[in-house]
């Protein structure tokens, strides 16, 4: 079959495409893996240049069946993976790409296009293997691509969908051949390029998620850092404290005052009594993020009601029952300084292994809602309204649920979470 | 009538009490038959000669046969989980192992009277939604059963196990008849093939639960959110 030059140049147009989507596809079985891009490039041309080559001087299609393959396993060296897993995949590439080349081929011969079917079939079938590509991660590789809404998704679609019914009507009207490459290398530029961008908007939705989760965790490590002050803090003055309490008993001792003795010794032990904090379960993480947080509370002059039933060990690590109570705590002890009947309820309880945890407060104004995501009121927009979603992670991760209620004066929130260990 | 135990070496508690205990009885017009015990030993006597109760007040503290051993008879060697406890303790320190007897609820001694009456009234509520029947019909007989017998229904082909702690009944049925036949907010359906009821329940899992006989049940994926959304239900209607 003698080629003419422009066939050979559609040729090279069509190759190149059809390589880079054969190369995407291989990259999407093993985790879409963005580093060594400067390798993946290189790869990329040399196999482009060598295939393209062996193709056009030896037209043999077991030789091109033998370089594709080659290639293929040459870039799947830069994934560090089994090398089944390498074959089954380079195996189910080639297959689909052998089974849309022949559906879109069948398709063309029935709407009666004869002329240079094989560069047509190629170049169309590139494009749906590329759209094949999106469906793919859309399904699999939900954590990922779910940033993007159905949408955006739907009208990334068209500009491929369009690009071949912009072909498949060129090809049909049978114009000018150079015009036809010309017009098919233009809309293989533009699929990549958007393509391309649709990749970096991908990443970046994802990145930004990355972020949002880094900033809980600070705010989280930052919170359990106060409490730890804190407590050092009431440390150094109980034993301040005591020293002073030793000196005065002894000096009441030498003095042979046995009786005021007494009475100081029974004074002192009712303040230790009345200094008691403001909750005593058996666990002593809940107590001190609750006690922390109380504290705060009882300086705004609220009426607390606590009821907790827990044992003294949980399953639940300290950490993510800072994040759960600290948030929850922040946001009730935000509500009731502006609000003018301050009254806190806190439950906590464990059953059947099932850790019921329910904040209610006082609230005066509105809550203000966006999308069914309550908003933060709070001043620092960007530090806070973190809160909720925080909690929210954290129930998720231990599979559990939350509920969110209120009515015109009361806010309530009631989760339950699982006492494993996770 | 309601059967109540207490159980306390102190005698003053015990006293205090039983008199919260008559006088909420007089005002709901409730019969309430208490019955003291000033030891473990003597409780567990009396449950060895299969005097039940449907509910006790049990101080953790005893000396000798203590509360956590004595909730531990209960449910593991006499495998009964429809008498209720409520732990009575003079300071708020609990071991895990109180936890793992599955008690209604815990009580300091210095609690106040309504404390203890809402303690009561949740346990009696419970009471009461057991006491129901479900019908079937088995071995071309019409059966009842007291709700509080039922440990879990399971659904295999066209048939229901339905599975007690005696014995497994095996009928035709099907498990959406059974649930629109329970009016009760103690059983659950956690998965398309098993019902189960809370009181047997003994820890909730991820992915399963843990009933009372041992036996491990799986929670589907459809069934997850409606089994939590459950659980909470059940708590907001326990709590205020």
């Amino acid at each position: 079959m003698s080629l003419s030059s422009i066939d050979i140049l559609f040729y090279l147009v069509s190759n190149l495409f059809r390589i880079y989507v054969f190369l995407k596809f291989i990259e999407f079985f093993f985790n879409n893996q963005s580093n060594y891009t400067k390798i993946k490039f290189s790869i990329f041309i040399i196999f482009y240049l060598l295939n393209s080559s062996l193709h056009l001087v030896f037209s043999n299609p077991i030789v091109n069946l033998l370089s594709n393959i080659f290639f293929a396993y040459i870039f799947t060296s830069i994934y560090k993976s089994k090398l089944w897993l390498k074959i089954c995949s380079i195996f189910l590439v080639y297959s689909i790409n052998m089974l849309l080349d022949q559906l879109t081929y069948d398709l063309l011969l029935s709407i009666d296009l004869q002329n240079h079917i094989y560069i047509y079939t190629s170049i169309i079938s590139s494009i749906l293997m590329y759209m094949f590509i999106l469906i793919l991660n859309r399904i699999f590789r939900k954590k990922y691509m779910a940033t993007l809404t159905l949408m955006q998704c739907i009208v990334i679609f068209t500009i491929p969908l369009s690009s071949i019914a912009i072909l498949i009507t060129l090809f049909w009207l049978d114009c000018n051949y150079l015009a036809t490459l010309i017009m098919s290398s233009v809309l293989f530029l533009m699929n990549i390029i958007v393509f391309y961008f649709h990749d970096i908007l991908v990443q970046f939705y994802f990145n930004q998620k990355e972020k949002e989760l880094l900033e809980r965790q600070n705010l989280a490590y930052f919170n359990e850092f106060k409490l730890i002050k804190a407590s050092d803090n009431n440390l150094r003055q109980l034993k301040h404290d005591y020293k002073n309490h030793i000196l005065a008993m002894q000096k009441l001792l030498k003095l042979n005052q046995i009786v005021t003795l007494e009475k100081y010794l029974c004074d002192l032990y009712q303040f230790t009594e009345s200094k008691s904090q403001y909750v005593t379960s058996s666990n002593e993480h809940v107590n001190s993020i609750l006690n922390y947080k109380l504290q705060e509370a009882v300086k705004l002059g609220s009426i607390i009601n606590c009821n907790i039933t827990i044992p003294d060990i949980l399953n639940i690590s300290a950490f993510y029952l800072n994040i759960v109570l600290g948030n929850l705590l922040d946001n009730a002890l935000e509500a009731l300084q502006k609000s003018a009947n301050k009254k806190l309820s806190i439950d906590i309880q464990l059953e059947k292994n099932f850790l019921y945890i329910d904040i209610s407060n006082s609230y005066s104004g509105t809550i203000k809602t966006a999308k069914s995501k309550i908003l933060t009121t709070k001043l620092n927009t960007s530090e806070h309204g973190l809160g909720l979603e925080s909690v929210k992670s954290v129930v998720d991760k231990y599979d559990g649920i939350m509920d969110i209620s209120y009515n015109e004066n009361t806010f309530s929130v009631n989760l339950a979470i699982c006492n494993a260990l996770i | 009538m309601f059967k109540i135990a207490v159980c306390d070496d102190e005698e003053p508690i015990c006293s205090h009490l039983e008199t919260i205990l008559l006088d909420y009885g007089k005002e709901s017009n409730q019969q309430l038959e208490i019955e003291i015990f000033y030891s473990g030993e003597d409780l567990y006597k009396a449950l060895r000669l299969n005097t039940r109760f449907d509910l006790i007040f049990l101080d953790i503290e005893l000396k000798g046969l203590n509360g956590i051993k004595i909730g531990k008879i209960i449910r593991d060697e006499l495998y009964d989980e429809i008498t209720q406890i409520v732990y009575i303790s003079s300071k708020q320190e609990y071991a895990m192992e109180l936890f793992e007897n599955r008690p209604l609820n815990f009580l300091l001694k210095d609690s106040s009277s309504s404390e203890i009456i809402r303690v009561l009234e949740k346990g009696i509520n419970l009471i009461n939604s057991q006491n129901n029947f479900f019908e079937f019909i088995y071995n071309r007989n019409f059966c009842k059963l007291s709700y509080k017998d039922i440990i879990y229904f399971e659904s295999d082909n066209k048939k229901i196990n339905l599975v007690t702690n005696s014995e497994i009944y095996n009928f035709y049925g099907k498990i959406s008849t059974i649930i629109s036949n329970l009016h009760s907010m103690d059983f659950i359906q956690i998965h398309k093939s098993y019902v189960i009821n809370y009181l047997y329940l003994t820890e909730v899992q991820t992915d399963a639960v843990i009933m009372s006989t041992g036996i491990k049940l799986p929670i589907s994926q459809t069934f997850k959110k409606q089994f939590r959304n459950k659980l909470l239900k059940r708590r907001r209607g326990n709590l205020r």
